[in-house]
């Protein structure tokens, strides 16, 4: 346990050091001055456009964290060889590889928070100056979205260290990674679509049907994990779907960090 | 020293090239046969799929460039100003809007100013308020916006009813709505529930386009109604109705007839016996056509 933690540690201090995260939070807190430029042109819905901008800013820049910084975690350790260093010690690459998972995760999370204090302070501000347009604004929607997209992000990262426990080199975790977000975030809608092609007027075969519907249980639904709108509405988001949409994510996390693990015990370094 | 000012010259020459040059691009971009306002918007579904987890923000981009696309339109002379190929662009964009976040007030509050005021496509307004209305089930504004268009444009006054007496259910939703669902289910005096109407709508509006809008359509059938009470009084008066408005000023019921706020002004129908505006309520150009009818 304590190999875990000190990998985790040391993970962890790396990461924060990485110049990308000043890059990622300046980009963050600029889309977020954007916000109130951008709120000054909305005729109404102030509050709902400020939350989107936030909510979508916070989300962007959660992900190139997990893509530009969480992959070279892993994957540079392996492209740089230095990953012989650390399996030269009495560690197992199960508690090597869990233990970089964690590191990772603290540095999302810890982003995620810092990122989600400049979108509230945003918010604030922009509900400062139009106080009237935000009748229907709860921040508990906009943390509960926020705690979804770093769920989201985790999950992201998990398969992002399946993907490296087998890639040759990060640029092809990368690919894989950004291939899975894209489709993960579509695989709902699509497998929507196939089902009821007549909605839109198109004609698909049962093949097309049968592979849609096989991506949909294989890939991740990350579409799941997105509550932007509905924190931006102040809808009402059921603690059903909180307590399964969490299961999923405990499973399908579970799941990708034993296969990573079982790939990368296997594997052979040159 | 020497070099400095090689490069400080440089830079000048870049800077000032590269954003002359953008205006250029810029204006040259208008003419494409691709511009804004004419290009074919995106089938929402595909939307849908390529905005990833950013719908409400796709949302919001669309909107906010249809918005800025119609904001340009008023620095053009010509009359229609909005052509008839935008006006469908105009909507579908804001119908694109809508899908990807149906409860977005926006794209709906829009749609009502730009395409049943201005572009004379009430139809396609009303489809978008009532989609808004529907997902909105908590706002009391879309379904009142529909119920005036209803009343107003289309000449429904049953619709209309049943829209009012929705909204007035919705919580916020002002008392004066179930009176004038009530007035609309029976015929009574039209211009002036459109009164009523439009000082509950300038109450409501936010920004200063619908407020002038609004105020402006206001003024114009609060004189409209003034004009017809006076009519009624001449013709009390001389038993007989008058020939034009001025008669009104030559017997002193009237000190002078008021401006119409679209720069025309009104005239009597002499067939139906009511009061116009000479513009149809800035509609038509308006000084030519006035005189016309003055002669």
């Amino acid at each position: 346990m304590s190999k875990l933690w000190a990998i985790a540690v040391i993970t962890y201090k790396e990461g924060i050091r990485n110049r990308a995260l000043y890059g990622i939070s300046i980009l963050a807190v600029l889309l977020l001055a954007a916000n109130q430029l951008i709120c000054s042109m909305i005729l109404r819905d102030v509050g709902k456009v400020s939350v989107d901008l936030s909510l979508s800013a916070v989300a962007f820049a959660g992900l190139l964290v997990v893509l530009f910084v969480g992959i070279n975690l892993m994957a540079k350790d392996l492209d740089r060889k230095t990953i012989y260093m650390v399996l030269s010690r009495p560690v197992s690459r199960a508690q090597y590889l869990v233990g970089k998972f964690i590191g990772l995760a603290l540095i999302i999370c810890v982003s995620m928070s810092l990122l989600g204090a400049c979108a509230a302070a945003s918010i604030f501000l922009t509900k400062l100056n139009y106080p009237n347009f935000f009748d229907r604004f709860a921040w508990s929607g906009i943390f509960t979205s926020m705690v979804f997209s770093t769920l989201m992000l985790l999950l992201l990262a998990a398969l992002s260290f399946l993907f490296a426990s087998f890639a040759s080199n990060s640029f092809v975790t990368l690919v894989l990674t950004i291939a899975t977000y894209l489709i993960g975030q579509v695989t709902g809608d699509v497998k929507a679509l196939v089902e009821a092609p007549a909605v839109v007027g198109i004609q698909v075969s049962a093949i097309t049907t049968a592979l849609v519907k096989t991506a949909y249980y294989a890939f991740p639904n990350l579409a799941l994990f997105d509550l932007k709108i509905q924190a931006a509405h102040g809808l009402p988001v059921t603690g059903s779907y909180i307590l399964w949409t969490v299961c999923y994510w405990c499973f399908y996390l579970v799941m990708a960090l034993t296969l990573a693990t079982l790939i990368f015990r296997k594997r052979e370094f040159p | 020293m020497k070099q400095w000012r090689m490069v400080g010259l440089l830079l000048i020459i870049t800077l000032s090239g590269q954003s002359l040059s953008l205006i250029r691009a810029d204006r040259a971009k208008e003419l494409l046969p691709l511009a804004v306002g004419k290009s074919y918007s995106l089938p929402s579904q595909v939307l849908k799929l390529s905005a990833l987890e950013f719908d409400g923000l796709l949302s919001d981009v669309i909107f906010l460039r249809t918005l800025s696309f119609y904001g340009k339109t008023f620095e053009r002379k010509e009359r229609p100003r909005v052509q008839e190929s935008e006006l469908d662009w105009i909507y579908d964009s804001l119908s694109a809007a809508s899908d990807l976040d149906p409860y977005f007030l926006d794209p709906y509050y829009f749609a009502n100013s730009s395409l049943a005021w201005e572009g004379n496509r009430v139809n396609e307004a009303m489809i978008l308020l009532e989609k808004g209305a529907q997902y909105r089930e908590w706002d009391w504004l879309l379904p009142f916006f529909a119920g005036f268009n209803a009343y107003y444009f289309l000449h429904d006054n049953s619709k209309a009813a049943k829209l009012l007496e929705e909204a007035a259910r919705r919580p916020g939703g002002s008392p004066l709505l179930a009176t004038l669902s009530a007035r609309l289910s029976y015929e009574s005096n039209q211009t002036e529930s459109a009164v009523l109407f439009l000082q509950e709508m300038l109450l409501r509006a936010t920004d200063d386009y619908s407020r002038r809008e609004y105020g402006q359509r206001l003024t114009a059938l609060q004189h409209i109604l003034d004009l017809d009470k006076a009519v009624a009084e001449f013709t009390r008066r001389v038993g007989r109705a008058p020939t034009s408005l001025n008669a009104l000023v030559d017997l002193g019921i009237i000190r002078e007839l008021p401006r119409e706020p679209y720069g025309g002004g009104y005239y009597l129908d002499t067939e139906t016996g009511t009061v116009r505006s000479s513009t149809d309520f800035g509609k038509k150009a308006a000084t030519s056509n006035f005189w016309e009818v003055l002669k």
